[in-house]
């Protein structure tokens, strides 16, 4: 998945260009910021997302857990990525539709704690225990991750943090001379 | 910046890849005993001893990891290639040396649950070995010196529920492993020791001896860096902790050879990061 945030920073980073010898090392650090951060939202919000599993007593599978160890960052002087591409943050861009892959014509959704997190294809459980459908609509869920408004927070403070830490050695450095 | 862009894993897949395959018709037990450092570098699995069935394993781990297929799916594939090779419970793979009849669901390499710890603790350790190596870069570890130690995932039963000695919860199993508690948080230094005494298996005989994640078995615990502000502001380091070091990196990037830099070139530097400053007060 991917997601859009609105980027007010990089013009500020341009300017800055030819203060900056290693911008990466500030790239660096807003990616590094930023997984934190998504990785702190995301499970402090997991103790309210376990409703299917738990509404039919079952335990949560960890899908929730595999999102938040998968969410990456990567930096370079050009930019900083957060990739987030487990399917639990499919739905924080857009509406999501599943469908059975042809030839099946139904998704088997589980309905009790013994088929909850297995798939009937292959099992021994007896189809009673889901139900079948021929389609799954989800709508968008933003809440998934951080709000665009939080995420911008945390780049312009690491930002900030990055500039004062320079500013703060050129001032140790001065006292030396 | 580009926050739209997926990227491979690269990092993670390679952890996986790098894996040297072990195939064995040991238990846990017996497993537990290898030393730490092979037991890291091997993919195994208790009373696994197809080479093409930890191939298989390997595959569907990078798959799960890649967000490709979920753990529902993943069992369901090592399933159907157990049954493809004609795998039976009592008496291991066939054209292999025979391995004990599995008395347990854990023992039963088809079984989901079996299927479900293999594949989940493959994924978590290749996952936690990416993030925490490129935590330890220079830069990381002055931004975010800690790791914080706690829940990712729900369990109906968390450990130390029981009210069983041997099962204490892990506030306490971090305080016995050298571990301090800030305002209740379980945060320690990156290099701190308590990392590794948390899944010692001399005194923790569910601990895994790993220095990445999951530290035991199907634990909802795993941990998350703590950026240098909140380790500051918890007493976990202090403020000055790293400075001189840091301050030669910076400089370093700034002028090369700070010693050469004048003091005019110094205060224009200082000046250019004030109209920053300035640049990025306008723009928030």
């Amino acid at each position: 998945m991917s997601f859009d945030l609105a980027d007010r920073v990089t013009p500020v980073l341009d300017k800055m260009q030819a203060t900056l010898a290693d911008r990466a090392a500030i790239h660096d650090a807003i990616a590094e910021s930023v997984q934190a951060q998504c990785k702190e939202y995301v499970a402090a919000d997991a103790p309210n997302r376990h409703g299917s599993a738990l509404a039919l007593g079952a335990n949560p599978t960890g899908f929730l857990e595999g999102a938040i160890n998968g969410i990456t960052r990567q930096a370079d002087e050009n930019e900083a990525t957060i990739s987030a591409t487990h399917p639990w943050f499919a739905r924080v861009g857009h509406d999501v539709d599943i469908y059975p892959l042809p030839p099946n014509q139904f998704l088997a959704i589980p309905i009790s704690a013994e088929s909850y997190g297995i798939r009937l294809r292959g099992s021994d459980l007896p189809s009673s225990l889901y139900m079948f459908v021929r389609e799954v609509h989800q709508k968008q869920d933003r809440g998934r991750l951080p709000s665009d408004e939080d995420i911008s927070a945390e780049v312009f403070l690491t930002v900030k943090e990055q500039l004062f830490e320079r500013l703060e050695a050129l001032d140790r450095l001065i006292l030396t001379r | 910046m580009n926050f739209n862009v997926p990227l491979p894993w690269n990092a993670v897949l390679k952890s996986i890849a790098s894996l040297q395959q072990m195939p064995t018709s040991e238990g846990s037990a017996a497993l537990s005993t290898l030393p730490a450092d092979i037991r890291k570098l091997s993919l195994f699995s208790a009373r696994t001893n197809s080479a093409s069935y930890l191939e298989h394993v390997r595959a569907t781990v990078q798959d799960y990891t890649d967000g490709k297929i979920n753990m529902a799916t993943a069992v369901m594939k090592c399933q159907e290639f157990l049954r493809s090779v004609g795998y039976a419970p009592e008496t291991g793979f066939p054209g292999e040396p025979e391995v004990p009849p599995a008395k347990t669901l854990l023992q039963n390499l088809a079984s989901s649950p079996r299927i479900k710890l293999v594949i989940k603790t493959l994924a978590t350790r290749a996952q936690s070995t990416a993030y925490l190596s490129a935590g330890m870069s220079e830069n990381s570890l002055y931004a975010f010196p800690c790791w914080e130690f706690r829940r990712l995932g729900f369990r109906k039963s968390p450990r130390g529920e029981s009210g069983k000695e041997n099962d204490p919860d892990w506030q306490e199993r971090w305080v016995r492993s050298g571990g301090t508690l800030y305002d209740g948080r379980m945060i320690a230094s990156k290099d701190d020791d308590v990392w590794d005494a948390l899944s010692d298996s001399a005194v923790w005989p569910d601990g895994l001896d790993s220095d990445s994640d999951p530290v035991v078995y199907n634990t909802g615990y795993g941990r998350i860096e703590v950026p240098r502000r909140v380790c500051i502001d918890l007493g976990v380091i202090d403020e000055d902790e790293d400075v001189p070091a840091h301050d030669v990196t910076l400089l370093g990037q700034m002028f090369g050879d700070p010693d050469k830099a004048t003091l005019g070139q110094i205060t224009a530097k200082r000046q250019a990061l004030l109209d920053a400053l300035a640049s990025l007060g306008e723009a928030a």
